[in-house]
């Protein structure tokens, strides 16, 4: 369906998702905060940011329509990013404690209260869309 | 005299009068004009809001108070231009119920 | 999506365990007999955690694997006086150090408060997620 591939949707929607993958990872090393020998992880954040904004780029030779926008711009899903990868956790390797941990609870903390800000805030602004677009299609005739 | 026809017709033919920087009359701006320009306008704005989110999705900005801005800016101009289209559709309407 | 509940869920349990193991080894720090009445010390117990939730295959979470008893030396006390001292006069009191064990308190607590807090995020993500249907 043509209309939810419009403007930011595709761009928001896999940053979204992207978005509580990461949580969960955060999630799983604040629950081994204690765990002897556990060392923790994270999500690639900075490489799907920048294959995503590759997938992001407008076709510049469409015209624009009267919500602006992109008709013909690639959702993430199909823009062949290494999705597999880009989602693999990847090993922390501080230094580790005397009990093999290396999971540091304040920052992991922070982690976890900025990636949920991001999310809060996507999830808006998603929904804002689709509330306009719904808007456009029931506006009387 | 002619500020106060809107042409929807051919244009009255008018003998060219001496070329000055800004026009001598006033600019006759159509209904057509205004609403092609809230159009491009409302369009504008969209694509603004567009780079924006985009921006926040991809990171290179954190500042949401602009991203926000920036998509209830486009939306107020989507409205706008939403109600100024219904109130068309109902002059339509009513012109054509019109018994003459 | 529902998956994240369940990984705060088992540390908070997991910690709510070596919480009470620690009260435990507290409450016992000066026991000398068993419940016979035999002259038996209390030893030390401790809490093996290991990440993963059994009968997950995925290792996500935390349990605690086993309770293991702390074989280090008792403590020995001079109190020539008491029933339960030896023929040289000391009393073998249990390997349960109060301030280790109160240092081990404090660190459960955070730890369960943190997993607390993140179990919050998650339902606010829930309900940020919920607002794109309505």
């Amino acid at each position: 369906m043509q209309i939810t591939n419009s403007g930011a949707i595709p761009t928001m929607e896999a940053a979204l998702a992207y978005s509580y993958r990461r949580h969960e990872v955060i999630l799983n090393n604040i629950a081994n905060v204690s765990t002897p020998g556990f060392r923790g992880s994270d999500l690639p954040v900075a490489d799907f940011q920048a294959a995503l904004a590759k997938a992001a780029r407008p076709e510049a030779n469409r015209p624009p329509t009267v919500l602006g926008g992109n008709p013909g711009g690639e959702s993430a899903e199909r823009s062949g990013m290494r999705m597999g990868d880009l989602l693999t956790p990847v090993r922390n390797t501080d230094l580790p404690g005397p009990d093999g941990n290396n999971v540091v609870p304040e920052i992991e903390a922070a982690k976890m209260a900025k990636n949920a800000a991001m999310f809060t805030a996507l999830s808006q602004l998603l929904a804002r869309q689709y509330d306009l677009l719904e808007k456009a299609i029931r506006e009387r005739i | 005299m002619s500020e106060l026809i809107l042409p929807i017709g051919p244009q009255p033919i008018r003998p060219e009068g001496p070329k000055t920087a800004g026009q001598t009359e006033a600019p006759e701006k159509s209904f057509k004009d205004v609403l092609k320009e809230s159009i491009d306008k409302v369009n504008a704005l969209q694509k603004e809001a567009d780079s924006a989110q985009a921006a926040l999705a991809t990171g290179k900005t954190d500042n949401v108070a602009e991203v926000f801005t920036a998509v209830r800016k486009a939306e107020l101009a989507f409205e706008t231009l939403m109600q100024i289209r219904n109130k068309l559709v109902d002059a339509f309407d009513e012109i054509q119920r019109m018994r003459i | 999506m529902l998956d994240a509940l369940d990984i705060s869920a088992s540390a908070l349990a997991a910690q709510r365990k070596r919480t009470e193991v620690i009260a435990n080894n507290i409450a016992n720090a000066h026991t000398t007999r068993d419940a016979a009445g035999r002259l038996n010390p209390y030893r030390r117990q401790d809490v093996v955690f290991r990440v993963g939730v059994p009968g997950k295959a995925v290792a996500t979470g935390v349990h605690v694997e086993k309770v293991v008893t702390d074989p280090s030396p008792f403590r020995l006390e001079h109190d020539p006086g008491n029933p339960d001292a030896n023929a040289e006069g000391f009393v073998q009191m249990p390997n349960v150090n109060p301030v280790v064990e109160m240092v081990n308190m404090i660190d459960a607590t955070r730890a369960y408060e943190l997993n607390v807090t993140a179990m919050d995020a998650t339902k606010g993500l829930f309900s940020a997620a919920l607002r794109i249907l309505a």
